[in-house]
């Protein structure tokens, strides 16, 4: 088993080589620049050329490469060039506030979503299915940042159940109960916004098994609905799900753009989408680096929990 | 099944042991530091759209949220004001020779920077020789300003040529970097979040938290006196919805809005609305070098097919967000003149000028604004009417920039733009004088000479007539319409006052926030 990983580690390494490399080569491809994004009619032509120069942008595109990645691979993740603020620091403390947003919330779609999703599969056609399958079309339709801003109206604004932004209070001590002050409405919107999707990929693999001689010959030997569903059933919708799981690890980083620009929280979203619209290369790069090694490693970790689960495909192996 | 969940639980373990660590080891740095209710009397609070980065570098600083921070905790030798006029600060007084190429600086008595330690010349001579060193941006005729030492408390400044800009040069945005700190270093970064800011500004960085707020204190050695709000916040708030719910609960005191975001504000005793202008100037340029722009009967006819006023409240909805100008200063400037060329709206006319032109135009402009969003759809249907057929090309803010100065480039042939020079007439001349960087894209030897008489001239007077034929020998090219000044909007909460006092300014918004007082 140990074998298996470190062979699929080794040979993630030159996958996420040609990623950083094709994305590299992608921002670069644009006309404009990280420094196009700063000109201001103020600037002058030598200012900003100076500005190209002290940035390295005049330089072949191999070799900006060859500088980053030497970077890279010393842990030093460079400045921005728009604020000229240190990668580094600002991403060990964004990444840890994503993710304590997004995992909890994401868990804990996941877990409606294989009740609901096992629910409506089974009743297929029933009413429950069709208030199920309705509610997550409805989900799947309703976009988060509107979700988030009624939440928020109502329950920060309104009736000030809850703060209405920001992760803690400013100045005071950062305890859990402040946290979870905090933490309820993004938590609750970005939960509706995974679950409607997740609810129907259950649903479908449901129904698929409900299809499968295991269970007609489960239904013959006598067995209940509720035993047939949550002990075989349940079990082979778990396999493919297991891969959207490992999918899931980049959603870390970037699951949570819009909620967190939203509420206020200190996350890596608005911190990336403004790096985009600017050029901002080196920030752009160390996130999707992050996020390519997560892939990566979600890929992995799926393929992990596959053998653990299915006999089958160990044996396969 | 099982092995499954316990995967999953371990993940859930991992987050808890992740918040729980995080809350108590800051948490007990913070011990005594009770929660503050934004009520309370000696904390500010003002609405950021961005966050700033842990890193802070007034010598490189160039982006508004830096720039704000910049301006709380450091502070220029002294300020002008958006009259021209020389406001003291850690500088008595600043006076020029006759000649106009030596200007003598006095400090004033006992200064001390934000830790304590005195600031004297060496301070200021190491600030200007560092800004030199990294950049021109303080270069007068192409060529650094030297800086010299005389005691402790007088420097004098020597200019290659006499340049009548200098005094604001020399203070805008030039932030006092403190030699004890910086000297032998090669990086002028401060990371706030582990090392102390030390400047020269009204406040002290207390606390930066990444993506959360920055907190400052009050400086108790700021020249300009110490501050009145002991605390002020800059809240980071990237969505401007959520701002103005904050706004509305009252978490936030001041919040720079758009004026469709005005509504719940207006006419509420509980808050007050402050429109002022941060010497914007907005402007439609017809490229000089398009193949379609090359007959200037043609041109002159496009503008008077356009109409300033209707493009302006089509882009802000009410005369009280924007006013109309006619020259490429700011309405407002002591020199702005409006004896121009001004192309008045006429159909009839401009039909027939633009005959045998071409019928299709390309205009290019910022796709992200609203403002120029609606200047452009206005325009279209304008040059419509004279049987010309715009399209319109919004791009990127990057890729606007690359377009608009590259004075190679035939892509457009109009732009929509804007800009915020300075106070000094003078420091317009790189957007018209074709030996600078002429942004505008201007190619007139008699332009060029005008500008050059503006700036070597120190009467006031005289530049005053300089700048008027200035302005009317631009307008007369009709290449460049301006549209006017639009005016921001500043919400405050009731308690906040002494707006005035702390002067409102392009950029930093409040020009010295200390000078705000909460009721």
């Amino acid at each position: 088993m140990i074998k298996y990983i470190i062979k699929r580690i080794l040979q993630a390494i030159p996958l996420l080589f040609i990623i950083t490399a094709l994305c590299f080569t992608l921002i670069n491809v644009a006309p404009y620049d990280a420094v196009d994004a700063i000109t201001t009619p103020e600037m002058s032509k030598s200012e900003i050329a100076q500005k190209r120069q002290e940035y390295g942008l005049n330089d072949p595109i191999y070799v900006q490469y060859g500088k980053w990645l030497g970077n890279i691979c010393q842990g030093e993740f460079g400045n921005s060039l728009l604020s000229h603020t240190s990668i580094r620091y600002d991403l060990a403390n964004r990444i840890p506030a994503t993710i304590k947003l997004v995992l909890p919330a994401y868990l804990t779609a996941f877990f409606l979503a294989i009740i609901l999703g096992l629910l409506a599969g089974s009743f297929k056609n029933k009413w429950i299915d069709k208030l199920i399958d309705g509610l997550s079309s409805i989900g799947i339709a309703t976009p988060t940042f509107w979700l988030g801003l009624i939440v928020m109206y109502f329950f920060g604004y309104k009736w000030k159940w809850f703060p209405l932004m920001g992760m803690y209070t400013i100045g005071g001590e950062e305890t859990i109960t402040d946290f979870l002050a905090h933490f309820m409405m993004p938590y609750f919107v970005l939960t509706i916004g995974f679950l409607p999707d997740l609810t129907r990929y259950v649903r479908g693999s449901t129904i698929g098994q409900l299809k499968e001689d295991y269970v007609m010959v489960q239904e013959a030997f006598g067995a209940k609905r509720v035993e047939i569903l949550f002990r075989h059933v349940s079990r082979n919708v778990l396999v493919p799900l297991v891969t959207k799981l490992g999918m899931a690890l980049p959603m870390l980083v970037t699951g949570a753009v819009i909620t967190e620009s939203i509420f206020a929280w200190p996350g890596i979203g608005p911190y990336f989408v403004k790096a985009i619209n600017s050029m901002d290369y080196p920030i752009v790069m160390a996130i999707l680096v992050l996020s390519g090694v997560l892939v990566i490693l979600g890929n992995l970790l799926s393929d992990i929990i596959y053998c653990l689960l299915d006999p089958r495909i160990r044996a396969m192996r | 099944m099982k092995k499954l969940l316990s995967v999953l639980l371990v993940c859930v373990l991992a987050l808890g042991v992740l918040t729980g660590c995080q809350g108590k080891s800051t948490s007990s740095k913070n011990d005594g530091d009770k929660s503050k209710k934004n009520s309370s009397n000696s904390v500010f609070t003002y609405a950021l759209g961005g966050d700033t980065g842990n890193t802070l570098n007034t010598f490189k600083a160039d982006d508004r949220w830096s720039l704000m921070t910049a301006n709380m905790v450091g502070s220029p030798l002294y300020r002008i004001s958006a009259k021209g006029e020389f406001v003291p600060l850690l500088a008595e007084s600043m006076e020029p020779s006759k000649d106009g190429l030596v200007y003598t600086l006095k400090l004033k008595e006992g200064l001390k920077w934000s830790d304590g330690e005195p600031f004297t010349a060496d301070d200021v001579v190491f600030t200007y020789d560092t800004y030199n060193s990294i950049g021109s941006s303080l270069f007068v005729g192409g060529k650094a300003i030297a800086v010299e030492k005389k005691d402790d408390t007088t420097v004098t400044f020597t200019l290659a040529t006499p340049s009548a800009s200098v005094m604001e040069m020399l203070s805008a945005e030039v932030f006092m970097a403190p030699k004890h700190i910086f000297a032998g270093k090669t990086s002028f970064d401060v990371n706030m979040l582990e090392s102390k800011v030390v400047g020269t500004g009204p406040y002290i960085l207390e606390e930066y938290k990444t993506g959360q707020y920055l907190k400052f204190k009050a400086n108790p050695n700021y020249a300009g006196g110490e501050a009145s709000i002991k605390t002020v916040i800059y809240k980071i708030i990237d969505n401007s919805d959520t701002a103005s719910l904050a706004m509305q609960n009252k978490e936030v005191d001041a919040w720079i809005a758009l004026p469709t975001q005005l509504k719940p504000f207006k006419d509420n005793k509980n808050y007050k609305v402050t429109n002022y202008s941060e010497g914007r100037v907005a402007y439609l340029r017809l490229n000089s070098i398009s193949d379609a722009m090359k007959d200037k009967d043609y041109r002159t006819g496009l503008l008077k097919a356009v109409n300033r006023e209707e493009i302006m409240m089509a882009a802000y909805g009410s005369k009280e967000f924007y006013k109309l100008g006619y020259s490429f200063l700011p309405v407002g400037s002591k020199y702005y003149s409006d004896k121009v060329e001004k192309y008045s709206n006429d159909i009839e006319k401009a039909k027939k000028l633009v005959e045998g032109g071409a019928k299709a135009l390309k205009l290019c402009y910022v796709g992200e604004d609203p403002a120029q969003e609606k200047q452009a759809l206005t325009i279209q249907a304008e040059l419509k009417k004279v049987g010309i057929a715009v399209e319109l090309c919004g791009v990127d803010q990057a890729a606007y920039m690359a377009s608009a100065y590259d004075l190679t480039n035939k892509d457009y042939d109009m732009f929509l733009g804007g800009y915020v020079m300075g106070i000094d007439p003078d420091t317009f001349s790189v957007l018209f004088d074709s030996t600078s960087d002429n942004m505008i894209h201007y190619m007139n030897p008699e332009i060029d000479k005008i500008f050059a008489e503006g700036k070597q001239e120190l009467n006031v007077e005289k530049r005053q007539e300089i700048y008027k034929k200035a302005q009317k020998m631009v307008s007369e090219e009709a290449l460049f319409y301006p549209l006017g000044t639009n005016l921001r909007s500043l919400i405050t909460t009731e308690r906040v006052t002494e707006i005035e006092n702390a002067g409102l300014v392009p950029i930093y918004t409040f020009q010295d926030v200390s000078k705000l007082k909460l009721k």
